[in-house]
């Protein structure tokens, strides 16, 4: 490692820390960097709860392996050359040093948020492992191997041809498919693929090929996945075979840098393309602009709507419904995005249907709980699609000095702003539940639950975000054109989480006071009511947030 | 709308960013049809007043009146009044030229808008990108697509900030006819530019702020009067007469 580009980087991570610390007097941050302190506090309180034994259970392990390892390698793939910061292009590909060189500077960051991820996992499982040093040293080497198999991936899908790149990308995709529904039926139990796939009719279709049914029914396959999920943690207890692991995993972690850094291709060019390829893609993020290009430059134009509901403020509604419906692809995306969320959703309700049939015995009130369960996940989905609907501040953001102009109040405004991608997130779900009962019906209560809940974690969702977006946009326009750091995306994922504990809390506490069955209900009425209310105070402080923007530093 | 008011009413204006004094004590007045021109050098005040009067910025010190309503206690009815547009065009990337009017349409609730959009249109020649999406106008024909925006609502006063940046020299012509002919029809005009030509063919009166403070106000001959140059002195040359012989920033006895 090259001494300047040690310098450079202690001096860059000292700089950034400091203007971290300093960004803490601002109201903004320091509300989110106190939602983080208090989310992971909150872990970190209940990190002996038996929830968190499930999550380092051998299979959930080598699971999230599998995606930090699929995820490594599709990263890589698609970006087709390695991400430096744009400085770095001027200033280091210009400079006396050896690619070798600037690629070890280009893993740093990444061996630190190795560190940090590790240190996290030990503080909230230690007590939930038997080894949990080694598992900890083992993690934050299997991670540094992720980073240089995405590194590799990169610089290798670089060297390709267009043509081969999207073949490669196709056979990726089905590999790694294969192994998910493998991993799953070993590991889970669930088969995922339908059993008219393994009849003898449809495997000729295949025919040479290997086939699912082959890979899945290999001896030397099925020995082999059979001892690495069924492999007893005690069996770790022996003296050599944490040495072994340990001994492993740091082979592989040198022996991955030593591919890459061996690599005789020119990172350089493909770099610079890279780099300026996701530097504009970050500016048009920033500015609120879309992120894909549209090909055609002449659209038919939409007619004037008639409906009232589209007059006055509802004209934003109108507007971002007319950028939405140009936004196919995002739509597409989150569709998909559903579609598979749901569908793992559906897979596990007609496992349990189908055990059940089977003749497998559940408690009426263990049913109920799944049910609840399924539902909680499908109100999580809110958390992933909320990004994906950029018909909000976050597109908007560039165009406050124009809004503030117009003849409506900001309270008015800001549920405007917040309404279409909170219809997009509710009809999805809906999509979500009608798919969920078309394996089984659900209880009157729970679709009532969701009828009247997930409006309210639709909204509080996106009212937090869009502070957020808010925020940014006052900072760029007044002219500190900074994107949001990961640290300000954590701490609003943490506020994202936090928002909803007054009415968990509420709801827990009032349940817990009111005897006999009504209990659920009542305390599903309190949750309700303290969310809408929690929800009505961020849509106060959205507006009161707009109505105080002022470009403060573009004093002409 | 309070008809009797002047359009625009600033009086003891000022606003300040912690210990930076931006505007200070700034009072003047746009009455019906008149075109005022903003004039002073970078980090004068112009954008800061133009946006305090838009309701953006809110005064330190001061009340500002738009059709006689005060922006801070008002704000709606305010902004009924007048169109403000910004020196940096930013549309939205993913309507069409049309669309963008419709969206004006249906925010200030114009009756009849879409009647109007052709005349629109073809003055400021945008008849053949009507359906164009924004992300590919260019610089220029934005500007005149937010010039369209802001002359559909007909309001009785046009802030505008840097209006000519951008356009090729038909545009620039094409765009004082049509505020010469809007400000004969009772719009008023409130325009700031460093184009120093251009407002003094186009304004009927010249503010010039120098570090926050007023240093003159009034028509070109008013001004020339109280800073002693003579009568065929431009706008350029009062404009430096009065901004470095007042390197003390005591402004000139003011013309109104």
């Amino acid at each position: 490692m090259n001494g300047a580009l040690t310098y450079l980087w202690l001096a860059l991570l000292k700089r950034r820390a400091f203007y971290l610390a300093r960004s803490l007097r601002r109201p903004a941050t320091l509300i989110g960097f106190a939602a983080l302190a208090f989310l992971t506090g909150i872990l970190f309180h209940y990190r002996r709860a038996d929830a968190y034994s499930q999550l380092v259970r051998t299979e959930s392990l080598i699971g999230g392996a599998l995606l930090m390892l699929g995820g490594a390698v599709f990263k890589g793939f698609l970006q087709r050359g390695l991400v430096f910061e744009p400085p770095d292009i001027e200033f280091l590909f210009t400079s006396p040093f050896t690619q070798r060189q600037i690629i070890f500077y280009r893993f740093l960051p990444n061996y630190l948020f190795a560190v940090a991820q590790s240190l996290v996992f030990y503080l909230l499982f230690e007590s939930h492992l038997k080894h949990p040093m080694l598992t900890t040293v083992c993690l934050m080497l299997f991670q540094i191997v992720c980073f240089h198999i995405a590194a590799g991936a990169a610089i290798f899908s670089g060297t390709l041809s267009e043509q081969a790149h999207y073949r490669c990308q196709g056979m990726l995709l089905c590999v790694y498919l294969i192994i998910t529904l493998l991993y799953l039926r070993i590991a889970w139990d669930l088969h995922l693929v339908p059993s008219f796939v393994s009849s003898s009719l449809f495997q000729l279709l295949f025919y040479p090929a290997a086939n699912l049914s082959d890979i899945g029914n290999a001896p030397i396959i099925g020995h082999w996945a059979l001892h690495l999920v069924n492999t007893n943690p005690s069996v770790l207890s022996n003296v050599w075979q944490p040495v072994a692991w340990l001994i492993v995993f740091t082979l592989g972690a040198a022996i991955s840098l030593g591919f890459v850094l061996r690599t005789r291709s020119d990172i350089f060019e493909t770099a610079l393309a890279t780099t300026s390829r996701i530097a504009e893609k970050r500016l048009k993020v920033r500015q609120g602009r879309a992120v894909t290009a549209i090909i055609e430059n002449e659209l038919p134009s939409r007619t004037l709507p008639r409906l009232p509901l589209f007059h006055g403020v509802g004209a934003i509604i109108w507007k971002n419904l007319v950028i939405a419906s140009r936004s196919r692809r995002d739509i597409i995306l989150a569709a998909g995005f559903t579609l598979i969320y749901t569908g793992l959703l559906i897979a596990l309700r007609v496992v349990l249907h189908r055990l059940m049939a089977e003749g497998g015995q559940l408690p009426e009130r263990d049913l109920h709980d799944f049910d609840n369960g399924i539902a909680c996940m499908l109100v999580g989905l809110v958390f992933f699609l909320q990004r994906s609907f950029a018909f909000d501040f976050r597109r908007d953001g560039q165009h406050l000095v124009g809004f503030r102009t117009l003849p409506v109040s900001a309270l008015a405004l800001a549920f405007a702003e917040i309404s279409v991608p909170t219809l997009f997130c509710l009809a999805f779900q809906a999509i979500g539940v009608f798919a969920l009962m078309l394996s089984g019906r659900f209880e009157w209560f729970l679709l009532l639950v969701m009828l009247l809940g997930f409006p309210a974690v639709a909204l509080a969702l996106n009212s937090v975000w869009n502070l957020h977006y808010l925020l940014a946009a006052t900072k760029r326009a007044g002219g500190k054109a900074e994107s949001a750091s990961s640290v300000t995306i954590l701490m609003v994922v943490a506020l994202s989480f936090l928002v909803f504990y007054p009415a968990g809390w509420a709801a827990i506490t009032v349940g817990r006071r009111v005897p006999g069955p009504i209990c659920e209900s009542v305390g599903f009425g309190v949750w309700l009511v303290v969310q809408y209310a929690v929800d009505f105070c961020l849509l106060l402080l959205l507006a009161k947030l707009f109505r105080r923007f002022e470009v403060s530093d573009e004093v002409q | 709308m309070k008809d009797d008011a002047p359009v625009i009413q600033v009086e003891h204006f000022s606003k300040s960013y912690a210990d930076f004094s931006a505007v200070r004590d700034l009072s003047f007045s746009v009455g019906t049809g008149e075109i005022v021109g903003l004039v002073g050098a970078n980090g004068a005040g112009k954008t800061t007043t133009l946006r305090a009067i838009t309701g953006i910025l809110r005064p330190t010190a001061g009340t500002i009146q738009v059709g006689g309503y005060d922006i801070g206690q008002e704000p709606i009815a305010a902004k009924h009044q007048f169109a403000y547009i910004p020196d940096t065009i930013h549309p939205y990337d993913l309507l069409t030229v049309t669309e963008h009017l419709h969206f004006i349409a249906l925010a200030y609730r114009i009756k009849d808008a879409e009647r109007k959009y052709d005349a629109l249109l073809d003055e400021l020649e945008l008849a053949d990108k009507r359906n164009e999406i924004a992300s590919s106008l260019s610089r220029g024909m934005l500007q005149k697509l937010s010039l369209a925006c802001a002359f559909l609502r007909e309001p009785r006063v046009v802030i505008l900030d840097e209006p000519l940046t951008g356009l090729d020299p038909r545009g620039i012509r094409n765009i004082k006819e049509s505020i010469r002919r809007r400000a004969a029809s009772g719009t008023a005009f409130l325009l700031s530019s460093h184009l120093l030509v251009l407002v003094e063919a186009l304004c009927d009166q010249v503010l010039i702020l120098h570090r926050g403070q007023k240093m003159a106000f009034g028509s070109l001959e008013e001004i020339r009067k109280l800073a002693t140059l003579h009568a065929e002195a431009s706008l350029e040359d009062v404009f430096f007469a009065v901004t470095e012989r007042n390197a003390d920033s005591s402004p000139l006895a003011k013309a109104s």
